[in-house]
């Protein structure tokens, strides 16, 4: 509850504010604003499952954020940065499915 | 490898893998660990509307190389289509201003026409000759004789008594005097002549010339130098009826 308050927070201050993303975040703040949702839709999941750990939680969002902007910086350095990006987002994207479809199970029972 | 490796693991890790040690619930966690997710939900939101409306921002941020480089040639292309446009529009326009000059060109050939035709009122330098002629003495044969000398002279432009005189100008002999293009002429006979006035009175005092023909028919002739010489008599030009010109001439 109090995540999708802070979510909602979030977002009405960035449309007050309207910040501008610095040019050097700029390659890397797509994929970091992935792999949080990764990490807020595994919360989710957790929740549902009456397994959720706040410390858990709080590494693994920050964990997968510099994992996902280090894994951009790489490609970016070996020359396969727009690949690389493709793959993180791809594999984000399976595991957000998942965790969507654990999610589906506990609420719909299906 | 990676993946596989770290996807159960990090599931296992978002969906809090010390299952043993973790609360059944969410309930009963520190104060700190609440409010350092929400400040992390805050900052998240933040970034989504800012990537949202970065993207939003530049369309070409998102774009890969391929797509730039595809996107720059398309450009390039459509630039040198539209170079090439402008070119023939730049060759078309002269070609419409050389036209233009025709067009000029074909008035003033128009203008000239219409004063050698007759058809228009004309004024100039010239001459003005009056020729009375009490006894009516004066033929068709000395009229026409007058007529050559003023284009030998370089007249442009003659008319006798309100008559034009142009390239169908003709003289006869009538009852009562001369007629000039089928007009009875009554003396005295004014002719006026648009030219170089000098050449001309030169050219019709010699001896023997044109004025020397009138006196002979006793009548008396009165030439003035003008340097504006109004001739108002036009004529209608009649259509030919056989000429046709030559297809040729370009």
């Amino acid at each position: 509850m109090i995540a999708v308050v802070g979510l909602v927070i979030g977002v009405v201050i960035g449309l007050i504010v309207q910040p501008s993303v610095p040019v050097e975040l700029q390659p890397y703040l797509p994929i970091a604003v992935v792999a949080a949702l990764d990490a807020l839709f595994g919360a989710v999941r957790a929740r549902l499952e009456h397994v959720f750990d706040e410390r858990v939680f709080v590494t693994s969002f920050l964990f997968n954020v510099l994992i996902a902007a280090f894994l951009v910086f790489l490609g970016d350095q070996l020359g396969v940065g727009s690949q690389l990006s493709t793959a993180v987002v791809v594999v984000l994207g399976i595991r957000i499915f998942s965790n969507a479809a654990s999610i589906r199970r506990h609420i719909f029972k299906a | 490898m990676a993946t596989d490796e770290e996807k159960p693991t990090a599931d296992v890790d978002a969906a809090s893998g010390d299952t043993a040690t973790t609360p059944k619930d969410g309930r009963g966690q520190s104060l700190r660990a609440r409010v350092l997710i929400a400040v992390m939900c805050v900052l998240l939101g933040i970034a989504i509307v800012a990537q949202v409306r970065q993207t939003q921002g530049d369309e070409f941020s998102s774009l890969r190389q391929d797509d730039l480089v595809r996107l720059l040639d398309e450009v390039t292309q459509r630039n040198e289509q539209l170079t090439a446009e402008g070119e023939e529009l730049r060759t078309q326009r002269s070609s419409l201003q050389s036209g233009s000059n025709a067009r000029q060109f074909a008035e003033d050939y128009l203008t000239l026409q219409s004063i050698l035709a007759g058809t228009v009122p004309v004024e100039g330098p010239g001459v003005v000759v009056e020729v009375d002629d009490p006894d009516g003495e004066v033929s068709a044969q000395t009229m026409v004789h007058m007529l050559e000398e003023l284009r030998n002279a370089g007249a442009e432009a003659v008319e006798v008594s309100g008559v034009r005189l142009t390239a169908t100008a003709s003289f006869t002999d009538g009852p009562d005097g001369v007629i000039a293009n089928g007009e009875p002429l009554t003396s005295p006979y004014e002719w006026r002549a648009i030219g170089n006035p000098q050449t001309i009175s030169v050219a019709l005092d010699i001896p023997g010339g044109a004025l020397a023909g009138f006196r002979n028919a006793d009548a008396t002739v009165d030439m003035v130098e003008r340097d504006l010489v109004q001739i108002t008599a036009v004529v209608q030009v009649v259509e030919p009826e056989y000429a046709v010109p030559v297809e040729d001439e370009d």
